[in-house]
């Protein structure tokens, strides 16, 4: 009777974490990335890594990366596995976007072609890593597509705060990737309430 | 006004007029009206207002118009018009009007051609007309705007322009047309606070909004509190639906961030008007997107990062190979910023990254000629640098010749050349170049002024030609050549440019006779005079025509000669077919590619002609029984170059021609002779290796008679073949390679007297870099 007791516990118990972690109640992580060595701490990606046992679906939405006056807007994009990024050409002059690796693996370069002012050409990001657009007619164009496990990442403005929203109470790793800086890792751990994180990156 | 929000429209469309000059201004509406027509179930009037023969397009268009239109309930009608030009333009616009009355039209939509300046002032502009004075919402649809008649009509997203100054009641107004939509109909925002909404109206160019003046016809009560003075506040916007709005649109507006959170995404799922609205318009992608997402994006971007980049590279913040296929030789966008007067062929201010300074506030412009007209000059000194520096090797040459002139088997960094490179734009009209080498000491250095020249752009405006058909240049100038000397990527000139007409030596004894054709005229030097030329039809027909002095001027290519009385003149013609099979990419600056914008597949033929008069003998000074001796001489080819992806395949030809005398001091005679004539020209191609790596080939000719005679070359034709390669270290950096095989130089043994002949071959390579 005990031992059957105990079971109903536990099981209630796990049933009541599964219910927190599917987000009934989710905060932010918010933050201050620090950069050493580099000249500002803006549009650093700060996103939490892969949640081991977690899968979340390719969002139905697509993301937008535009062109124009000769930039990447926005400079750095993180999306989630599996999205679908809309490639706009703002510019009336042709512009191309290609890159030469996702995650540093080659065989995942790609070249979108050319396309005119006012259209877009979607690709969808099914591997995770970074992608640096560059512009074959441009190029002095840089940005970045940010591929991350979760949908939970946000980029840094122009002081380096970032707020990541409702994340699922847990313990997480947080990754920043930065442009000139080397990735650093940070364990974090995620109440109802939500929780605070603040990183350095170095260059 | 709540009930609006709920439900179905407030505005009904029954009869929609499509006023259509059958050109090709007319093609963007199209799409729009189908699905206005087919949301609104609507009736279509197709009015076209004829105002002479129809041309091919016309009919052609018009089969078109009544394909498109087939099983939509239409009416095609055809209207004669007023005779004469500008009456043609109002009763045109009065004949469209009139049919809003008789027809029970509910919206108009026109197409415009985007006219702007002198143009538009003195031919007017029917659109701006129908927009002015029509009772009814009218739609003006862009040139710019692409759109395929075969999609279906979904608008994803709408901007909203107005200034706030004032009650948007509905009132009529109107902005020079650019392009693009002038339809409003606002989403509901969401409620966030009760500040006002503002849109950055000075950046969206091309909005045209108007109202009905017979005003009780609409809702507008709902779109407007007649009670507020003030900016309409966001509530009223929220619960509206479907308004047309009046504005004077001033361009001064503040862009909100609330705008960007309350503007619903692009799903736009969340909103019970949105909603309905969304299932009462049929799918189909507007092709331009207003300036809304590029506002926002605009005000995102991060600061630009610094470079060491020359004078147009500085100016818009961008690389070297954005112009320049390998510098200074220009890809098809380089030829376009180049014949744009240095400037982005479109939006150029959207680009420019170093704001220019105004000598004088636009509004002067109304002052003058009370003040002076005002202009401006660029920002930052827009100056750069090059210097190349060469090292040559070349054949041992033999006795006889290093006792005759001396060149060393190998000489290192000769020629060697630093140039001061200015150029750039004093506002829209207006460019100018100047080159120098500066280097006027050096081994083999050539000194002196290159290109000095202002050039007005476009003057053809003023007497409504198209676009830059017609140009003019003066100051000091290399002629429109059809191959660039000053500005080649080779080491080495070519040497029919470089080719004189001298006469041949006088074959009696005694030095009585003279024979006089001695023309050092080259046509590669820089030319002093005033060109007139254009670029019409996006640089596919180029014409120019110079007058000049006819001297070589200072360039260290040829020796300098004083002007004559009579001037010259050089002509020039070329067509460029444009052998794109994708239409998009025939008619933009720069083809599609797979991997990224590529010059076009393209064929340019073209022909010169330049014709002058030497004169020798000025006052009798040489020669005292005859006055000055003229000489007219011509020399006119023909040329052509064929662009293939990374191939690139030229050739010229040319005849020289020259009038000849021969002057008897003993008989004090003159007699004309047989001109002194050559030919030559060259062929080449270039590869494009890498991006940065190009290899080449060269071919020169050059059949000179009279040179052979004066014991130049072995043969009667001297032949050059040149293989090189260039290599991009950085996009501002070059280290080149020239291998020349020469033609046979004749020369006297010193011991034997023996003729024999001598290979000049040489291998030049060196460096070259810009900033």
């Amino acid at each position: 009777m005990m031992r059957l007791d105990q079971r109903m516990v536990r099981v209630i118990s796990a049933m009541a974490v599964l219910l927190f972690a599917s987000g009934v109640s989710a905060g932010d992580i918010k933050g201050k990335v620090t950069a050493q060595g580099m000249k500002s701490a803006e549009n650093i990606a700060v996103y939490v890594d892969a949640i081991p046992g977690k899968e979340f679906p390719a969002p139905a939405q697509s993301v937008m990366m535009d062109q124009k006056n000769l930039k990447f807007a926005p400079h750095v994009l993180v999306v989630l596995k599996g999205s679908t990024v809309d490639f706009l050409n703002s510019d009336s002059v042709g512009h191309n976007v290609y890159w030469p690796s996702v995650g540093g693996n080659k065989k995942l370069a790609h070249n979108l072609g050319t396309w005119p002012q006012g259209q877009k050409k979607s690709f969808q990001f099914t591997d995770v890593g970074v992608a640096a657009l560059l512009c074959n007619v441009h190029p002095e164009m840089s940005g970045y597509v940010i591929v991350a496990p979760t949908p939970y990442f946000a980029v840094t403005d122009k002081d380096g705060n970032f707020d990541i929203k409702d994340v699922p109470p847990g313990h997480y790793s947080l990754v920043a990737w930065s442009e000139e800086g080397k990735p650093t890792t940070q364990a974090v751990d995620v109440a109802a309430s939500g929780a605070t994180a603040d990183l350095t990156v170095k260059k | 006004m709540r009930e609006a929000a709920k439900g179905k429209a407030r505005v009904s469309i029954q009869n929609v007029l499509f006023a259509t000059d059958l050109s090709h201004a007319s093609a963007p509406p199209i799409p729009y009206v189908l699905g206005l027509a087919q949301v609104y179930k609507a009736k279509i009037f197709v009015v076209h207002v004829k105002t002479g023969e129809w041309d091919k397009h016309q009919e052609q268009e018009s089969d078109r118009l009544k394909e498109y239109l087939k099983g939509t309930p239409h009416e095609f009608l055809v209207i004669s018009g007023g005779p004469t030009a500008l009456r043609e333009r109002g009763d045109t616009a009065t004949t469209l009007l009139g049919l809003v009355g008789t027809k029970g039209i509910d919206l108009m939509v026109v197409g415009t051609h985007g006219r702007s300046g002198l143009g538009r002032v003195l031919v007017g502009s029917v659109a701006e007309t129908i927009v002015r004075e029509a009772p009814c919402p009218v739609m003006t649809v862009g040139p710019r705007l692409v759109a395929n008649p075969k999609w279906s009509l979904k608008i994803k997203e709408i901007l909203y322009a107005t200034d706030m100054t004032r009650r948007p009641t509905l009132h009529c107004s109107t902005l020079f047309p650019m392009c693009s939509i002038g339809f409003m109909a606002v989403p509901p925002f969401r409620k966030r606070d009760e500040s006002p909404v503002y849109v950055a109206a000075s950046i969206v160019r091309e909005m045209r909004i108007t109202s009905p003046a017979n005003a009780d016809r609409y809702p507008h009560d709902a779109c407007a509190d007649e009670k507020e003075s003030g900016p309409v506040s966001r509530e009223y916007i929220s619960s509206s639906r479907l308004c047309l709005f009046g504005s004077s649109g001033t361009g001064s507006e503040k862009l909100s961030t609330h705008l960007h959170e309350s503007l619903p995404s692009q799903g736009g799922t969340n909103h019970e008007g949105e909603s309905a609205m969304k299932n009462s318009i049929a799918s189909l992608s507007v092709g331009s997107v207003l300036a809304l997402t590029g506002i926002l994006v605009w005000m995102a971007m991060t600061a630009p990062r610094a470079s060491a980049i020359p004078a147009f590279s500085r100016k818009y913040q961008t690389s070297c190979s954005t112009c320049h296929s390998d510098y200074p030789e220009l890809n098809d966008f380089g030829e376009a910023f180049k014949k744009n007067g240095f400037k982005f062929p479109k939006d150029d201010d959207t680009f420019v990254k170093e704001p220019p300074v105004l000598l004088g506030a636009k509004a002067q412009k109304e002052a003058f000629p009370g003040a002076i007209f005002p202009g401006e000059i660029p920002g930052y000194l827009p100056i750069g640098f090059r210097y190349s520096g060469n090292f040559t090797w070349t054949a041992k040459q033999p006795q006889a010749l290093q006792a005759a002139g001396f060149v060393p088997q190998t000489d290192l960094f000769v020629p060697n050349t630093f140039t001061i490179i200015s150029a750039g734009s004093f506002g829209q009209n207006l460019a100018f170049w100047i080159d120098d080498d500066i280097s006027t000491a050096g081994s083999g250095a050539g000194g002196g002024l290159g290109d000095g020249y202002l050039r007005y752009n476009d003057i053809g405006r003023v007497f409504h030609l198209p676009k830059n058909s017609l140009n003019v240049r003066f100051g000091q100038f290399e002629l429109d050549l059809p191959f660039s000397q000053a500005r080649t990527i080779y080491p080495t000139a070519y040497d029919i440019y470089s080719e004189t007409a001298v006469a041949q030596p006088s074959t009696t004894t005694g030095q009585t006779v003279f024979l006089t054709t001695n023309n050092p005229f080259m046509l590669g030097t820089p030319q002093r005079g005033i060109e007139i030329g254009g670029y019409p039809n996006n640089g596919n027909f180029t014409w120019s025509v110079a007058l000049v002095d006819g001297t070589n001027s200072a360039y260290g290519l040829g020796p300098a000669i004083t002007a004559r009385n009579t001037k010259d003149v050089y002509v020039r013609v070329s067509k460029r077919f444009d052998l794109e099979r994708d239409p998009e990419s025939r008619n933009a600056v720069q083809a599609a590619g797979p991997t990224g914008p590529r010059d076009h597949t393209s064929i340019r033929l073209g022909g010169f002609y330049y014709a002058g008069n030497n004169q020798l003998n000025y006052g009798s000074s040489q020669f005292s029984f005859v006055g000055t001796i003229t000489e007219p001489f011509y020399r006119a080819g023909g040329d052509v170059r064929f662009k293939y992806r990374k191939m690139e395949l030229f050739g010229l030809g040319l005849v020289g021609h020259d009038n000849d005398h021969t002057v008897d001091t003993e008989l004090q005679t003159i007699h004309k002779l047989p001109p002194v004539t050559y030919a030559g020209g060259f062929a080449g191609s270039n590869f494009w290796i890498y991006p940065w790596m190009i290899a080449y080939m060269r071919y020169d000719f050059v059949n000179s008679p009279t040179d052979f005679a004066n014991g130049v070359s072995q043969y009667q034709t001297r032949n050059r073949f040149s293989p090189g390669f260039q290599l991009l270290v950085r996009a501002n950096i070059k280290i080149i390679g020239e291998y020349e095989y020469r033609w046979g130089q004749p020369y006297t043994e010193l011991n034997t007297g023996k003729t024999l002949f001598y290979r000049p071959n040489s291998f030049v390579g060196g460096i070259d870099f810009v900033y």
